[in-house]
């Protein structure tokens, strides 16, 4: 009975957190902050309940190795709009569940990132939890039309929160990431119209319609439409402009939450909607896709070597290891599939870590450049430890989270024989070095050498700052040492497209 | 036929009342909009207890669940408008005092509704004449009604002059028709067209039809009158246009191409497509840069007949149940943006910067605003995305899939200048601290309606159901 519903609480939950502050006067702005912390815990219990009830279902699963269907729990399918054969379909599978679970972490360590949050309080947690119930449902929709509401609720309230609450030039970056992201779902919106009306059983259904096969002249320009739609949320080069700009004008925890989870609603899509659905167009298409992607992994380090502002070297940071997603994608192997749902998850944790600490120096230094910072590990070490260690895991060092999910890509896409898919490898390998430079740097300048006298007085980290980042490094960390089980369990999710792609 | 008899005996009510009350009465304008509103809740109920298909007045008059929808738009339609108007003629809004002649504004919008009453149950072109005379004469007086404005003046000018055109035109297509034809039922033409459909005579009478439609719906290349006259007209008749002028041409266009040009439907495809593709660039083009709200929504509801339009590239039953749904939503939205406005811009005037600082000023009408201009946008969930998606379905059945690609591209310019009002809510600080809002019990109500119309059409599915059972119950 409870399971029936747990994914709808999930997705509903934050929106009625929400509801109930209405109540309260903008002026209580810490009673509004300790409803929304609890609200985001309860939720990430939820989560984490729902992730180790779907491991011990799973334990009874054995996994058809020729399957096409996606396995999927927690299963609910109501009729929605007859006319057009919609239906409020959720479910999880592995990928899901692994999102979903990234998802609380990040909001929860977010809504400590946005405690020191003063100016219009109620509305900011309002427009974020619409923007966390959006992703939530993203991926528990196995609806093509559920998944592109939830897909647009999740951009909706960017506009806002980038605009009011942002810093550095916000009214142009808030409306050109609102412009490009909408922009690109029109591609999407045609592409999903397409697939029902193509498919010939006119059905939503993500299931039914990855049995069918799609004609090649649609899946010639259907597979396109829809890849570069999600591309353009995942920082597909050169639709990737939006990123810089966006992230750096956004709030912490709305930088946290859209580059460590909304950018994977775009590698996601593709995965499950692009090259699940149309696995013949994705295999003539990749090749040139594979172009692409080699301009992220190479070109993103090298732009992110020349920035100054913290933000923007992160946001570069991001655009290269979403190339790095693609480039599992891209690869159409399966070990490839597998390395990207990893370094999906991987770069999530870690992107949220960068921000939050982000945040965290910039309300203290009031600044981001990093030229203007020094020494800063005299004073906030613990704050420089934790930026040290998502550096580290953002070159993919070892015993962390980007090591496992790189090696696995680069393994993946090697895998796949195509001189192009090779090259792009060759590129990506040698931008771990790049990648070395600027995050090396970066700690390098911003935390040693001499202490500037303006700094002198900074407070380390407290009790609110500390939990995000205690929880994310240890996710980190965790992740690095221990990513059997998400392996594993990532293999029946994985197994059914490769089945696809394999036709 | 209940409901018309109401309709038109509230007219000469108010005629009644405006002839023997004294006009420096304390509650006249209370008394006349009171009695104008709860008439026409009467008229909606009455429309709402039809149930049968019936065919009336020689079966000229023909009342399907669809049409009744489609009444119910209309007469709701009206009730806002005249909900709108009060504080026009009462205190004065828009920055100037109050206007004159409560009653006959009031009058004039009854008779008009009746006209379009008759536009959407017409089943010969006679008929269907008469009623789109009643239903666009008035709106040319409407249009002038506010004397302190020489705008006003223009704007009517403007529209008289074109509106006259274009129902001479229309007219002469119609006797094309008939000469075609050999009779004005709708019957008796459908039967013609079957048995002769690449006639010259038939193909004349059809473009020049069109035409007119064209203008009535401010298609491309008929719009330029809609900027200047949805300017200068008072708001209540600017609200009236975008939401009952539409409906009606759109209707008008719907029925005649399901009921009397259906053999010849798929080989004006080119030709809508052309026009709706042009239509949405034009709107939404010539909304990226106004400042003056009247005359934003003037180019928004251009775009607006671009998207409606465009459903009429698909086949015609998905298309009319895609368009009646899509009018529902568009009503609610535009009215709820005109409503707020009213509230909005009667001392501060109708522009975009009386906006600034709504969000820190009035949280719950910055929020309503969001609603309405997400609407109108098709973002999710508000009802707007869902009744898109059905127009551009409607398209997509017919594989225009690039069309699709455009058209939502367009929409995303859309939403480039809708969000320009978000953005004076929410983030353009205000200079200097504005003048008080007059916010008082009617306009929460009001709001509150349309906010939860806007919600819950697109979320609660019923909505969408009945119209789908009504179109499939249609013949």
């Amino acid at each position: 009975m409870i399971d029936s519903w747990l994914l709808t609480i999930i997705w509903v939950l934050p929106i009625v957190i929400s509801l109930l502050t209405f109540a309260i006067p903008n002026k209580n702005h810490l009673k509004i902050k300790i409803i929304h912390a609890l609200g985001s815990g309860f939720n990430l219990i939820l989560a984490i309940s729902l992730t180790i009830g779907f491991l011990s279902k799973m334990k009874d699963f054995t996994l058809d190795p020729k399957s096409t269907i996606t396995h999927l729990e927690y299963q609910v399918n109501l009729s929605w709009f007859q006319s057009l054969n919609i239906n409020y379909h959720i479910g999880v599978d592995a990928l899901s569940v692994l999102m979903i679970l990234l998802t609380a972490i990040i909001i929860f360590a977010g809504v400590f990132a946005s405690w020191k949050m003063e100016n219009q309080v109620k509305e900011f947690f309002v427009l974020l939890n619409i923007l966390v119930s959006g992703v939530y449902g993203v991926f528990m929709s196995y609806d093509l039309f559920v998944f592109f509401l939830f897909y647009e609720v999740a951009v909706l309230p960017m506009y806002l929160l980038i605009g009011v609450w942002g810093s550095t030039n916000k009214e142009y970056s808030s409306m050109k990431l609102t412009l490009m992201l909408v922009g690109a779902s029109s591609l999407l919106f045609a592409g999903i119209l397409g697939l029902y009306f193509e498919s010939g059983i006119q059905s939503f259904n993500l299931l039914a319609l990855s049995q069918i096969q799609f004609n090649e002249q649609f899946q010639f320009w259907a597979f396109p439409a829809l890849f570069i739609g999600f591309g353009v949320l995942g920082a597909l080069f050169p639709f990737h402009t939006w990123s810089p700009d966006g992230h750096a004008a956004a709030p912490t925890a709305v930088s946290m939450l859209h580059a460590g989870v909304l950018m994977k609603l775009g590698g996601y899509g593709c995965l499950r909607v692009a090259m699940y659905l149309l696995p013949e167009g994705a295999e003539f298409w990749m090749p040139y896709v594979m172009i692409l992607i080699a301009f992220n992994v190479g070109l993103g380090p090298l732009i992110a070597i020349k920035q100054k502002d913290l933000k923007y070297i992160t946001a570069y940071s991001s655009v290269s290891h979403l190339g790095l997603v693609l480039m599992g994608l891209g690869s159409l192997s399966y070990i490839g599939l597998k390395g990207a749902s990893l370094q999906m998850i991987a770069h999530g944790l870690l992107t949220g870590l960068m921000f939050c600490l982000i945040g965290m120096i910039y309300g203290r230094t009031h600044t981001r450049q990093v030229d203007e910072m020094g020494g800063l590990m005299k004073v906030i070490p613990f704050l420089g430890v934790a930026w040290i260690i998502a550096g580290l895991a953002g070159l993919g060092l070892p015993g962390l989270s980007g090591f496992v999910a790189e090696v696995t890509i680069f393994i993946g896409a090697f895998f796949n024989g195509g001189v192009i898919a090779r090259v792009t490898t060759i590129v990506a390998i040698l931008s771990v070095t790049t990648t070395a430079i600027y995050v090396l740097r970066a700690a390098n300048t911003m935390l040693s050498g001499p202490l500037n006298e303006k700094f002198k007085d900074l407070q380390d980290a407290d009790w609110t700052e500390k939990i995000p980042v205690i929880i994310l490094v240890a996710c980190l960390i965790g992740m690095g040492v221990f990513p059997g089980w998400i392996t594993e369990i990532l293999d029946s999710s994985i197994q059914p497209i490769f089945q696809n792609l394999q036709r | 036929m209940l409901a018309e008899i109401i309709l038109i005996s509230l007219a000469f009510l108010l005629l009644v009342i405006e002839l023997f009350f004294n006009k420096k009465m304390n509650t006249y304008n209370s008394l006349i909009h009171h009695t104008s509103w709860v008439g026409l809740i009467i008229v909606l109920l009455a429309i709402a207890y039809r149930v049968n298909k019936t065919q009336l007045m020689l079966g000229s008059y023909q009342l399907t669940p669809l049409n009744n929808l489609i009444l119910i738009v209309l007469a709701s339609s009206s009730l806002f408008t005249i909900l709108m108007n009060r504080r026009y003629f009462e205190t004065g809004g828009d920055n100037s005092s109050a206007m004159k002649h409560h009653a006959e504004y009031n009058i004039s919008i009854l008779l008009v509704t009746v006209g379009m009453f008759n536009v959407v149950c017409a089943q010969n072109l006679l008929h269907l004449f008469v009623g789109l005379e009643l239903a666009t004469i008035p709106l040319y007086f409407l249009a002038a009604f506010d004397t302190q404005k020489k705008s006003s003046s223009e704007a009517a000018f403007k529209y008289i002059i074109l509106g006259s055109i274009s129902t001479t035109l229309m007219l002469f297509g119609f006797s094309y028709i008939y000469g075609f034809a050999g009779g004005v039922q709708y019957q008796e033409i459908l039967t013609a067209v079957q048995t002769n459909p690449n006639s010259p005579l038939l193909w004349v009478g059809v473009l020049f039809t069109l035409s007119a439609i064209g203008f009535k719906l401010s298609l491309f290349p008929f719009h330029f009158w809609t900027a200047d006259v949805y300017h200068g007209a008072p708001s209540p008749t600017t609200a009236f246009l975008s939401v009952s002028s539409k409906t009606t041409g759109i209707i008008l266009l719907v029925s005649l191409l399901s009921q009397v040009f259906t053999p010849i439907y798929s080989q004006l495809t080119p030709l809508i497509m052309l026009l709706a593709a042009a239509t949405m660039l034009i709107g939404n083009l010539g909304a990226l840069k106004q400042s003056h709200f009247r005359r934003f929504m003037g180019f928004s509801s251009i775009a607006q007949a671009g998207y409606l339009i465009f459903a009429l590239t698909g086949p015609i039953e998905s298309a009319r149940e895609s368009i009646v749904f899509y009018l529902l939503i568009y009503s609610v939205s535009n009215y709820g943006l005109f409503y707020l406005f009213s509230v909005i811009g009667k001392d501060r005037g109708e522009e975009f910067s009386s906006l600034r600082g709504l969000s820190k000023e009035s949280p719950i009408l910055a929020a309503m605003l969001s609603l309405c201009v997400f609407s109108l946008a098709g973002i999710p969930p508000v009802a707007g995305f869902i009744g898109k998606l059905m127009l551009f379905a409607s398209a997509a059945e017919s594989h225009h899939y690039f069309m699709i690609i455009f058209a939502a591209a367009n929409s995303t310019i859309g939403l480039y200048y809708y969000l320009q009002l978000l953005k004076e809510a929410y983030i353009t600080p205000a200079n200097e601290p504005q003048i008080q809002l007059d916010f008082n019990l009617q306009d929460k109500f009001v709001l509150s309606v349309l906010a939860l119309g806007i919600l819950f059409i697109g979320i609660f599915p019923h909505w969408s159901q009945w119209v789908h059972q009504f179109a499939l119950g249609f013949q």
